[in-house]
């Protein structure tokens, strides 16, 4: 196993992984918001610069690879300054309208800018501004605040099967969207709401109701008898309620401390179960360790369900898709997922 | 004959290129009637050996003629043999480069010899597809390339079990949509496999894993023409020309402020200042030298000094501040204003950024912005060192060489000939014309002094601890006085603010 020294700290890593990796396992904190462990590393936000002796550049952490008797420097001069320089670029085009933002509270960018960011703006140019575009009665978009990390992107493509959105246009005029103005057409859609580090997406159901600060996150799992589309709430309700008063005003998918998601929640359990009486409220349950085989896209997901159901491709057609696939019976080898078991405890 | 378009009698006789000078060399007929062909036909017919081939170009030392300068031989043996993936040949004929134009003369005039050099390439690294990625613009080079193509597939150069060698290979032609940075070869692949034109991340390389995820070497078009002279005349006739590290020969694009501009092929380790008066004819009209930007306009600026002390290879060039890049000259004289050519080549850049990584996304635009806003005569305060600082973000923090290549032409410039800067800045016009060239962008709802905020400091990079802990504690305390402070004193106290001035009036 090699040993990698971060910081002056040193840690024995398994072949393979990244810097990133090494750093977090040293207890280091390198910032990121285009990784997320979900994708392979995309490497376009520069926030997570390092230093590695021996190399004159300054590296990406969420991609290099580590290599035996490296020495990686985070905490220095010159990382300092290029990740200033990054948050300085990102801030130069963001409104700064965090009063009124729903994420503000969880962002990374507010949080990497009180802690890297330039104190003063140096520009005085009219801010960038898109016009505004509609995603439909879910998602609310708000591309002004778009850092283009383009998490939305992959996880759109990679786990929902759905490839609807993506860039457009070049240079700094780069935009997420889409050609056709509408809804992103998935019962997962709204996990863009939780992989996106800005407010570029944010949940419409809860837009301008609560303060993320005010709400109190419990995790629950949606009653069986209260699923209206079982093979995706099945394996897709395991989320957490943000109450507040005892009301609840926003469902969200459980994350860990870096803000990644445990599994995908679909649509249902997001925006349509407002009720408690809905929900299982799970008091012990392991919400950082991440799920067991990796995460699953919203197509295994709703396979595994399937046959937990019970249901044959061309049984009880739950699914519209259901008659599409007969061939589940054969591919659904995964085991449940241990969210499973906890709620059979209880 | 060297020169495009101009029949003046020159000393430097073109060597490599000779086909350039040769009329209707586009057509097989007169390329097989000066040897063309002669090559593939031996390679094939002798089924010389893979390796062999790829000895003789590493042996000649032929470097690539693109820009990176990267052995091509070399280049080439990276190709994993064992992979049972197919292998590719890409010809990076996007050139886009401002100032650059040599590969445009090969595609126009002797693509032929470009398509031998290509079918050699293929052969040496076993690919049996190869694709020419075309500049969009280049609507004749591709004609002639497309041309030249159906002319070699007729005479069954092209094609399957090539002259009953067994060997089977196709070229393809692929023509790009206008994007500058599918010149840089990743993206070039994402472009060709129908992706954004977006640059990937290194490693892997593209010889172990490029277009379709297959081993993939991407080359120069001035390189692999180069190749079948190479392998004609052996390695021992290129290494004849050049320095010890820079081998053989290089295509010069020179345009500017010269008398002869054109393309010129031009043995490496030449001394510059015999090219410039001799075979340039020194600067237009007999004026004075400003500065060049020698390789392409993504490399440093040079001042006449350093320029006309140092020889035309990669290291004397680089040992003088610039690099020799893509050889595409640009020349200013005396009558050039700096500043301007500055801005015109950031708008170049901020419009060819790809959009994917930070530094260069949004720095590229600063930049401009900042530019333009100096050339309306409406400078923000502490214009220029905050442009040095949004250098020093955006130099070497990129995915790709497209940020350093914004960074480093203004950078020199504005390091190597800074009064004209100053000048601009200062005074709100130019220090060579005389005039204020954007004026019609300075906003005229502004104060005529709309520079009042001279006095006002912008903090620098360095005016921050960059200590963890103590950084949240400054942005606490912010830089707000310094705003209140200076604004209060300006408008009450010293009653100098335009907008004072105004109602005394």
């Amino acid at each position: 196993m090699p040993n990698v020294t971060v910081d002056g700290k040193q840690v024995e890593v398994p072949d393979g992984v990244t810097i990133l990796w090494a750093a977090r396992k040293a207890g280091v904190n390198i910032p990121t918001y285009c990784y997320y462990p979900w994708f392979p590393p995309q490497g376009n936000c520069r926030i997570c610069l390092v230093e590695v002796e021996g190399i004159g550049k300054l590296q990406i952490g969420c991609q290099t690879p580590i290599r035996d008797g490296m020495v990686v420097n985070t905490n220095n001069e010159r990382v300092f300054k290029a990740r200033r320089g990054v948050m300085e670029f990102l801030l130069l085009h963001h409104p700064l309208d965090c009063p009124i933002c729903d994420q503000a509270g969880e962002c990374d960018l507010q949080d990497y800018g009180y802690k890297y960011g330039f104190p003063v703006g140096r520009t005085r140019y009219p801010r960038r501004t898109f016009p505004k575009t509609d995603y439909g009665e879910k998602i609310a978009k708000e591309m002004n605040r778009c850092i283009h990390c383009r998490r939305c992107i992959r996880l759109s493509e990679d786990y929902m099967g759905v490839s609807h959105i993506g860039m457009l246009n070049r240079g700094d005029h780069a935009e997420v969207g889409s050609y056709i103005e509408a809804a992103i057409p998935s019962g997962w859609a709204g996990n863009v709401i939780d992989v996106c580090p800005v407010g570029a997406l944010t949940d419409k159901k809860m837009r301008f109701s609560a303060r993320v600060w005010d709400l109190e996150h419990v995790p629950a799992r949606l009653k069986e008898s209260a699923m209206k589309d079982p093979v995706k709430c099945k394996n897709g309700s395991e989320a957490m309620l943000g109450l507040y008063r005892g009301k609840i005003y926003r469902v969200t998918a459980r994350m860990d401390e870096y803000r990644v998601m445990k599994s995908m929640i679909c649509d249902e359990a997001r925006f349509e179960h407002y009720n408690l009486e809905d929900w299982i409220i799970e008091e012990d349950v392991d919400i950082t360790t991440p799920v067991k085989g990796g995460p699953r896209t919203a197509k295994e997901l709703e396979e595994a369900a399937r046959k937990e159901l019970g249901m044959n491709g061309d049984g009880e057609a739950a699914a519209p898709e259901a008659e599409t696939e007969p061939e589940t019976e054969a591919v659904t080898e995964d085991s449940p997922d241990s969210g499973d078991e906890t709620a059979k405890a209880e | 004959m060297n020169v495009v378009g101009m029949g003046e009698q020159m000393a430097l006789e073109k060597i490599v290129f000779k086909n350039l000078d040769i009329p209707e060399m586009t057509e097989l007929k007169t390329y097989e009637e000066h040897g063309g062909y002669k090559q593939w036909k031996k390679v094939m017919q002798d089924k010389v050996d893979r390796t062999e081939l790829i000895d003789t170009v590493k042996a000649s030392g032929l470097r690539g003629r693109g820009g990176a300068g990267f052995p091509t031989g070399l280049k080439w043996s990276f190709v994993p043999q064992d992979n049972p993936k197919p292998k590719y040949l890409l010809c990076n004929a996007d050139e886009s480069e401002p100032g650059t134009f040599k590969d445009r003369e090969i595609l126009e005039k002797t693509p032929h010899q470009l398509i031998e050099g290509v079918l050699l390439g293929a052969y040496a690294i076993g690919a049996n597809t190869a694709y020419i990625y075309l500049r969009g613009e280049f609507v004749k080079g591709w004609k002639m390339v497309e041309h030249a193509l159906a002319q070699a597939r007729e005479a069954g150069y092209i094609g399957k079990n090539v002259m009953g060698s067994g060997f089977d290979v196709e070229v393809w032609t692929h023509r790009g949509a206008g994007a500058y940075i599918c010149g840089e070869e990743t993206a070039m692949i994402n472009s060709l496999e129908g992706l954004r034109g977006e640059p990937r991340l290194k490693p892997p390389f593209p010889a172990v894993e490029g277009f379709y995820r297959s081993p993939t070497i991407v080359n120069n078009v001035e390189t692999l023409a180069t190749v079948p002279k190479i392998i004609e005349n052996g390695p021992e006739w290129y290494t004849q020309w050049g320095t010890e590290k820079s081998r053989g020969t290089k295509l010069w694009s020179v345009c500017g402020h010269v008398e002869r501009p054109g393309v010129y092929e031009v043995p490496l380790g030449y001394p510059m200042k015999k090219f410039f008066e001799e075979e340039l004819g020194g600067c237009w009209k007999g004026r004075k030298l400003k500065g060049v930007i020698p390789g392409g306009s993504s490399v440093p600026f040079m001042l006449p000094d350093e320029f006309l002390d140092c020889d035309m290879d990669y290291e004397n060039i680089a040992a003088h501040g610039s690099m020799l890049g893509s050889g595409g000259m640009i020349v200013f004289d005396e009558t050039a204003c700096l500043m301007e050519a500055a801005t015109v080549l950031a708008t170049f850049y901020a419009h060819e950024s790809c959009g994917q990584c930070t530094p260069c996304r949004e720095g590229c635009g600063w930049v401009l912005r900042q530019l333009k806003d100096i050339e309306s005569g409406q400078p923000q305060p502490m214009a220029k060192e905050i442009l040095f600082d949004v250098f020093d973000q955006i130099f070497g923090n990129t995915i790709c060489p497209l940020g350093d290549s914004i960074v480093m032409p203004i950078k020199a410039m504005m390091e190597k000939v800074p009064e004209e800067f100053e000048y601009y800045i200062r005074e709100g016009k130019s220090m060579v014309t005389g005039k204020t060239r954007l004026a019609h962008l300075a906003k005229p709802d502004k104060p005529e002094n709309y520079r009042r905020g001279e006095a006002f400091k912008y903090p620098r990079a360095e005016d921050f601890t960059t200590d963890f802990d103590k950084v949240v504690h400054n942005v606490e305390r912010g830089p707000e006085p310094m705003f209140t402070k200076l604004q209060h004193e300006e408008s009450t106290e010293k009653g100098d603010s335009p907008y004072a001035r105004e109602q005394k009036k």
